[in-house]
């Protein structure tokens, strides 16, 4: 189905009746409208998928209808919200109007109404729906109108086991065409089961007919009933899962909180961590003390037993000097006067000389008396030396640099209480213990629903032997009726002809069940094959040696060894992912507009490149809703011979309202 | 490139599938009307693209028995004819 035209009423940002041409020609297969954040491009995404289905979905949630009218028109009287589609398909014109009436009164929104015309044919409701699920049914639409958050669904394809991984797989397997297979099978089965009953009833008469017929309906019987055991369980499972989805939203919603108390006990334990970090460079700090003491009064001793003998010994020099210059001075004046300070007499020659003599002697003395000023100052650098060696000692047991350790502990952990207090505050509204419950109701359907996937298994290893016996039975009862019919016994010509039908739809069934999963199979290769080639013209690494598919078409990318990379980059990632989406687009059982929503986002210039080579050589129509920078003014001029049509979103007189303009 | 209503390319891949499957079980002499050949194959294959995304099985199954019974009549007056 390729879209055409699409009007917008008063959806999202868009007021009053807007219109965006998707039409492209020959050679210019590109429509891109692009537009900053905010700015309402993937409204159109979304509005295209609410024409069509009548809902729109963020991550797993249903967004209400009432937040897609724009806020501004409902606010105005007598308005409605509607999207309108014009499409081409199987060279049909076909419009799809979905509109939403607002209340005048209550100012809400009511039910939508569908219309569908075909060719200016207006369709009844009923069949509305049909066309749409014929021309694009909703569980291939992933491959037609595709966003972001799609892509890492496809990611998801690895996980063989997870519930959404089988979603989206039985999604590929239909637009490859898998379950036409699987439900002709359904109707060969359900032909053969009304001919038989019709062959019974015509031929109840025979004994031997009758006995095989009660074997027949006993195995058919035993075959319905597993049948109805493992639906029976596949409903628990599905409802189990439904369930599972619908907690996993609820804890979605609390996501924030939960974000928030994962923040808190990650905080407590690195609190704890510091406190007991603290803990022990204070211990360290306490023994480093200790050895400090011992090492301090050691030098302290060495250093009062060298200093003391010193110190007595300038004493007694500086009394000795004190005592000389005192004698000195006498006899020095006694001399130069000439008469004795003691008897007051003259003093005689003799006596003079005895004194000049005695000076000489004092001065002699004097002289021989150490001066200890000097040796004093060396002594005490002595001290000094000590001083700094016990410092360097207090250094060597790392006491500074704890101090700073213990200085820099307690500030983390001061942080990080009022941090924690900070977070605590932030939560103190959320109910913890709700949470908790939410999920272990969660583990309790996870196992409940393992238990009934283990049943499911078992019952099918049952099944799959009373499928065997009841072939048998039907082979037998099929070879009887046949043989009585020809003898005359029952029937007649026209039971040999029901009788043939049920040969015939017994065998075409046994054939087709036959070649499903090889057929299945080789749709996988084709698709392995497809998005193999795709890959390598998108990627710009050479050193890949490609992409390896699983059975769910998940795809694996290869290194250069053949080895599968584990951890992709989440350009690697966007690369395999629109190589699958390309090749399904390829392979699928209907054709159609490729609809990219900010699909450069992770992919550097030269991957953008080569996925707008890619696009614009293969694919007949591309609408690609960028963001502004996705692609600059140089890439649109580089790409505009390729481009039918170019949008420009721009903000209205509010940021309510955006319009389109074409440029 | 034209829009087609169904994938050719899958339905003839169901039918090559179909085909070798078929084959494989007349080589391997399993008990197999001599009129269920690759035309009834095709025919019921087709159909059944042509239904895949009616919601109502209903009418897949009312057309597989109408093949099968038109099927069935016409071979029948094949093997009388001959």
């Amino acid at each position: 189905m390729r879209l055409e035209e699409i009007t917008l009423e008063n959806f999202g940002p868009f007021i009053g009746n807007q219109k965006i041409d998707f039409r492209t020609t020959e050679g210019r297969p590109l429509v891109i409208v692009d537009a900053p954040n905010g700015r309402g491009k993937t409204f159109i995404y979304r509005a295209i998928r609410w024409a069509i289905y009548g809902q729109v979905q963020k991550g797993k949630s249903l967004i209400p209808d009432a937040q897609l009218v724009n806020s501004i028109a409902l606010g105005s009287d007598d308005v409605q919200m509607s999207v309108s589609l014009r499409c081409l398909s199987d060279g049909e014109n076909i419009e799809i109007v979905r509109t939403l009436p607002i209340d005048s009164e209550s100012r809400l929104p009511t039910s939508t109404r569908l219309k569908v015309v075909k060719d200016g044919i207006v369709l009844p409701q009923a069949q509305s729906e049909q066309l749409i699920r014929d021309r694009l049914d909703e569980s291939i639409s992933r491959f037609f109108f595709f966003d972001g958050e799609m892509l890492e669904e496809y990611e998801g394809l690895l996980d063989e086991d997870s519930s959404d991984s089988q979603i989206v797989r039985k999604s590929v397997e239909t637009i490859l065409g898998a379950p036409a297979l699987s439900r002709l099978i359904r109707a060969l089965d359900s032909s053969e089961k009304a001919i038989i009953k019709q062959i019974e009833t015509s031929s109840r008469a025979d004994e031997s007919l009758r006995k095989l017929s009660e074997a027949h309906s006993k195995a058919s019987d035993k075959v319905a009933d597993l049948e109805t055991d493992i639906a029976e369980q596949r409903r628990y499972a599905s409802d189990f899962q439904k369930e599972i989805a619908r907690l996993e939203d609820e804890l979605r919603s609390h996501e924030y909180a939960r974000d928030i108390f994962a923040k808190i006990s990650a905080k407590e334990e690195q609190l704890e961590r510091e406190v007991s970090e603290v803990a022990r460079i204070r211990e360290e700090i306490q023994l480093g003390l200790q050895d400090w003491q011992i090492a301090l009064s050691s030098v302290a001793e060495k250093a009062l037993s060298v200093s003391e003998p010193i110190r007595d010994e300038a004493f007694a020099s500086v009394a000795q000097r004190e005592d000389l210059t005192a004698r000195r001075v006498a006899i020095a004046e006694a001399a130069e006067s000439g008469v004795c300070s003691i008897c007051h007499q003259e003093i005689s020659d003799a006596s003079s000389r005895h004194l000049h003599n005695e000076l000489l002697e004092i001065d002699e003395n004097l002289q021989s008396v150490p001066i200890f000023e000097k040796d004093y100052l060396e002594h005490v650098s002595l001290i000094v030396k000590r001083a700094r060696s016990t410092i360097r000692l207090a250094e060597k047991a790392s006491l500074v640099e704890k101090g700073r350790n213990l200085e820099k502990g307690l500030g983390e952990i001061a942080t990080l209480e009022v941090e924690i207090d900070r977070l605590q505050d932030m939560v103190s509204e959320v109910d913890q213990p709700k949470i908790r419950k939410i999920e272990d109701r969660r583990t309790d359907l996870r196992r409940r629903k393992t238990m009934a996937q283990t049943l499911i298994t078992e019952r099918q290893r049952e099944l799959t032997e009373a499928v065997k016996e009841l072939e048998k039975c039907k082979r037998q009862l099929s070879d009887a009726h046949l043989k009585a019919a020809r003898k005359g016994i029952s029937g007649g010509p026209d039971l040999e002809k029901k009788i043939s039908i049920n040969d015939l739809a017994r065998g075409a069934r046994e054939v087709f069940t036959d070649s499903y999963d090889d057929f299945v199979q080789r749709l996988r290769e084709s698709v392995s094959d497809s998005s193999n080639l795709i890959f390598e013209s998108l990627i710009s690494d050479p050193g890949y040696r490609g992409l390896m598919i699983n059975k769910n078409f998940g795809l694996s990318l290869l290194n250069e060894e053949g080895q599968i990379v584990d951890l992709r980059s989440s350009g690697q990632s966007q690369v395999v992912a629109v190589s699958l989406i390309l090749a399904l687009h390829e392979c699928a059982v209907r054709t159609g507009t490729l609809l990219m929503d900010t699909p450069f986002g992770r992919l550097d210039l030269t991957h953008r490149k080569n996925l707008m080579k890619f696009l614009t050589g293969h694919l007949p129509q591309v609408v690609l809703l960028i963001q502004s920078g996705e692609l600059d003014e140089d890439d649109l001029a580089e790409w505009s011979h390729f481009t039918a049509r170019r949008y420009k979103l721009e903000r209205g007189s509010s940021t309510a309202e955006t319009i389109a303009k074409e440029v | 490139m034209s829009e087609m209503p169904v994938s050719r390319i899958s339905e003839m891949r169901a039918f090559q599938a179909a085909v070798r499957s078929l084959s494989e079980r007349r080589s391997e002499d399993k008990d197999l009307p001599r009129s269920l050949d690759e035309g009834l194959l095709k025919r019921l294959l087709s159909e059944s693209f042509l239904l895949q995304f009616e919601d109502d099985q209903s009418i897949l199954e009312r057309r597989v028995m109408e093949i099968l019974e038109e099927y069935a009549t016409s071979s029948g007056a094949k093997e009388a004819r001959s």
